[in-house]
């Protein structure tokens, strides 16, 4: 008895200890590329570090600076919130309306499944938004096809009324990944549900608002938080796609933390910049957290 | 069986790993020794850093071939890009004191880059006669001169022209524009060269264009300003000089085409693809650009002419600026070879040949006149059209430190300005206060 019990013992802190160890790549990773130069980010943002030379330490003045000297601090903060607003809600309907046609027994339903998960793949690079810029131009493709039925051209990204929305949803365009988190999550509702909805009669509209919502509502939770954090770091395709043009429409915080970095060469500010945006991002998730109380619904 | 085949192949992964470790440990053991043996003759070692398109690399790489042929002592490292990210890379080796010895800057950000303490006097290399000046031009030299030290010496130099469709002209059935041409009749033509070419009852040429890049004080503006007494810096640099009834006509007269209707909208010219403007899409019958553009222009079906910019109203001002300078950086150990290299790029007759309009029109004088007979027409037309601009009143000012950022801000704001988001007022208003605060960065 007493012999097998240490055994079980031996094997459990073996397995801890080899646990680690093979953790320990991703761990040095952490601490060395994501922990550390956070720390050191966080104290370059109370001095007017410059790439060039040492910095020196200027206390609260760069985040003075920013609530109340630098008017892009506050026009990129509400054009980006405009982006999340925009971008959150449609990348998630798109993504649910994707998800439950895919959840249909059809033939070839992988074929369908990997198709529409490829934007997401190829979708983050350089060579997808110039695509984007091309197929969205004056003369492009888009244009062309509503030419056809008589409408536009339309200025999808050189109109400052326009860019901002065209960018976001071509962002949207990459549902994939939170298509896929829904797609399983609509596997899990159990049919019981919906048979017990058939035999009450309940049409199809409220079989998806009275079951199917509420069963997914966990996993809405986590796609709207993602969302939501992805979209306040909006940077790639508004950086190559319109630079924050035209007339400054599409000048997202991102891209202002980008040149105050790289143009202006101030390390110490852009930290700054850096650390509200992810109070402003903790923030949210907070608020989103604590009201999920109210309409996520967790079976046990 | 299973899990001892998986430790297995994890031991198999990790002994990889080490061997590969260990391997590349020995190369950079090789390569320290490497190193170390060449460092007894590091001193005639110099590396050349420089930004460009696919005919300049060819270009300069020749040229330093020569300069290798002719000093075999000497090992000399070239390390070139585009124009995107150049600047970048140069700051991050510079912070890294890992930077070139000699360095193409642009025209704009030497002060800049001086200010950072970043680049060398040449004074001295000057006095000792390594780098030959005597064949250069005076005012454009001044403008490297920070507090009496010369910082940067121009390769080439550019000025604004005028360049227009031969094709609209006469579809217009007007005369091609002449030397003698004021803004008057610049925008008269601009009015009759704005027409429906394919009668579909929609404007699809217009008479002049935006130029969309260099927008802020580099050309335009610029022009108009001197053109009407006004100047862009407060005499220390300290402040913009631009806010004034010279400056509010200078906006209002580069606006007033887009008010008429004589440019195409601001989202065709947009909706451009990258680095072509109108012009080269056919769009507008003339624009005012940059002269090295007329090589780009000549390289696509455009029968286009060139003449010199029109004539001011009040008078007559023109500009001449460097379009890249040489520069040597503080990390560079070895002055003396950094400085015949540059004077070798400067004044050297093969080089001169070999590098030809590479780097604009060449700020060597003997060069210009000697590569002249060899140039095409159009490069001909644009020679004569610097010759005769130089020939009038030019106003040259230095670029301060921090322009890099002026330049970005006033491209931006630029564009609100004329999208409607402000009136030319406020434009001056809120420009002058963001300028103000980045130049109050540099200058104390």
């Amino acid at each position: 008895m007493f012999g097998i019990k240490s055994k079980q013992l031996d094997t459990s802190k073996y397995n801890n200890k080899a646990a680690f160890l093979f953790l320990l790549p991703w761990i040095i990773g952490v601490l060395l590329f994501t922990i550390w130069p956070m720390i050191q980010s966080l104290w370059l943002s109370f001095t007017d570090y410059s790439i060039y030379g040492s910095a020196k330490f200027i206390g609260l003045d760069n985040y003075k600076e920013m609530f109340f000297d630098d008017r892009m601090f506050k026009n990129s903060l509400i054009i980006t919130l405009k982006y999340v607003i925009m971008f959150v809600p449609v990348k998630m309907v798109a993504a649910l309306f994707v998800a439950i046609l895919l959840n249909k027994k059809i033939r070839g339903m992988a074929i369908y499944r990997t198709i529409y998960y490829i934007p997401s793949i190829i979708g983050a690079g350089i060579a997808m938004a110039v695509t984007w810029k091309i197929v969205l131009s004056r003369d492009g493709f888009v244009n062309d096809i509503l030419s056809i039925f008589g409408i536009g051209p339309f200025d999808f990204l050189t109109s400052p009324k326009m860019a901002l929305g065209t960018l976001a949803i071509m962002g949207a365009w990459q549902f994939g990944s939170a298509m896929v988190v829904f797609l399983s999550a609509l596997k899990q509702v159990p049919n019981e549900l919906y048979e017990a909805g058939d035999i009450d009669g309940a049409g199809k509209i409220r079989k998806f608002f009275k079951i199917t919502l509420p069963m997914i509502s966990s996993n809405i939770l986590f796609n709207l938080i993602m969302g939501i954090i992805n979209a306040f770091q909006v940077f790639t395709q508004v950086s190559v796609i319109t630079n924050g043009g035209p007339a400054d429409s599409t000048y997202v915080y991102m891209l202002h933390l980008y040149r105050t970095a790289f143009e202006s060469h101030r390390m110490g500010y852009s930290s700054a910049l850096a650390w509200i945006l992810t109070l402003i991002i903790f923030a949210f998730t907070v608020i989103i957290f604590w009201s999920s109380k109210k309409w996520v619904y967790y079976e046990n | 069986m299973k899990k001892r085949g998986v430790a297995l192949l994890c031991i198999a992964l990790l002994l990889i790993s080490a061997l590969v470790g260990c391997s590349k440990a020995n190369t950079t053991n090789e390569a320290n020794e490497g190193a170390n043996k060449t460092e007894t003759n590091k001193s005639s070692e110099i590396r050349f850093m420089w930004w460009g398109g696919e005919t300049r690399h060819k270009a300069t790489v020749g040229a330093v071939e020569i300069y290798k042929s002719i000093n075999p002592n000497v090992v000399v490292e070239t390390e070139y890009s585009g124009w995107d990210g150049y600047f970048d890379k140069l700051t991050t080796q510079l912070a890294a004191n890992t930077g070139p010895d000699v360095v193409q800057m642009s025209y704009t950000n030497v002060a800049e880059y001086v200010a950072r303490e970043q680049l060398m006097p040449l004074d001295d290399l000057i006095e000792k006669g390594i780098i030959d000046i005597s064949n250069l031009s005076e005012a454009t030299l001044d403008m490297y001169r920070i507090d009496g030290k010369l910082y940067a010496i121009p390769a080439g130099v550019s000025t604004s022209l005028l360049f227009y469709n031969k094709e609209y002209f006469d579809l217009a059935g007007i005369d091609y524009p002449t030397e003698n041409w004021t803004w008057d009749d610049y925008m008269e033509a601009a009015r009759k060269l704005t027409m429906d070419t394919d009668g579909d009852g929609k404007i699809d040429v217009w008479g002049t264009s935006y130029v969309e890049d260099p927008v802020g004080a580099d050309l335009g503006f610029k022009k108009y300003l001197y053109e009407r007494g006004g100047k862009l810096w407060s005499e220390d640099l300290k402040s913009i000089a631009f806010n004034t009834p010279e400056g509010l006509a200078a906006v209002e007269f580069i606006k007033k085409p887009l008010e008429e209707g004589i440019m195409p909208p601001l989202e065709i010219t947009a909706s451009n693809p990258q680095n072509v403007d109108d012009f080269q899409t056919k769009k507008v019958a003339m624009i005012i650009n940059f002269s090295p553009m007329t090589q780009t222009y000549m390289s696509s079906d455009i029968n286009f002419g060139i003449e010199r910019t029109p004539k001011g109203l009040e008078k007559d001002a023109f500009w001449i600026n460097p379009s890249m300078v040489y520069s040597v950086t503080k990390d560079c150990v070895n002055a003396k070879e950094a400085g015949k290299l540059i004077d070798f790029l400067i004044n050297n007759e093969q080089a001169g040949d070999i590098l030809a309009l590479e780097r604009g029109v060449p700020s060597n004088s003997v060069t210009r006149k000697r590569i002249a007979e060899s140039l095409s027409d159009a490069e001909k037309l644009m020679f004569d059209c610097i010759e005769k601009s130089t020939s009038d009143d030019i106003v040259n000012e230095p670029f301060p430190a921090g322009y890099m950022e002026i330049h970005s801000l006033l491209k931006r704001e630029f564009e609100n300005m004329m999208y409607g988001k402000y009136n030319p007022q406020e434009f001056l208003d809120v420009v002058e206060k963001e300028c103000n605060k980045i130049l109050s960065k540099f200058y104390e």
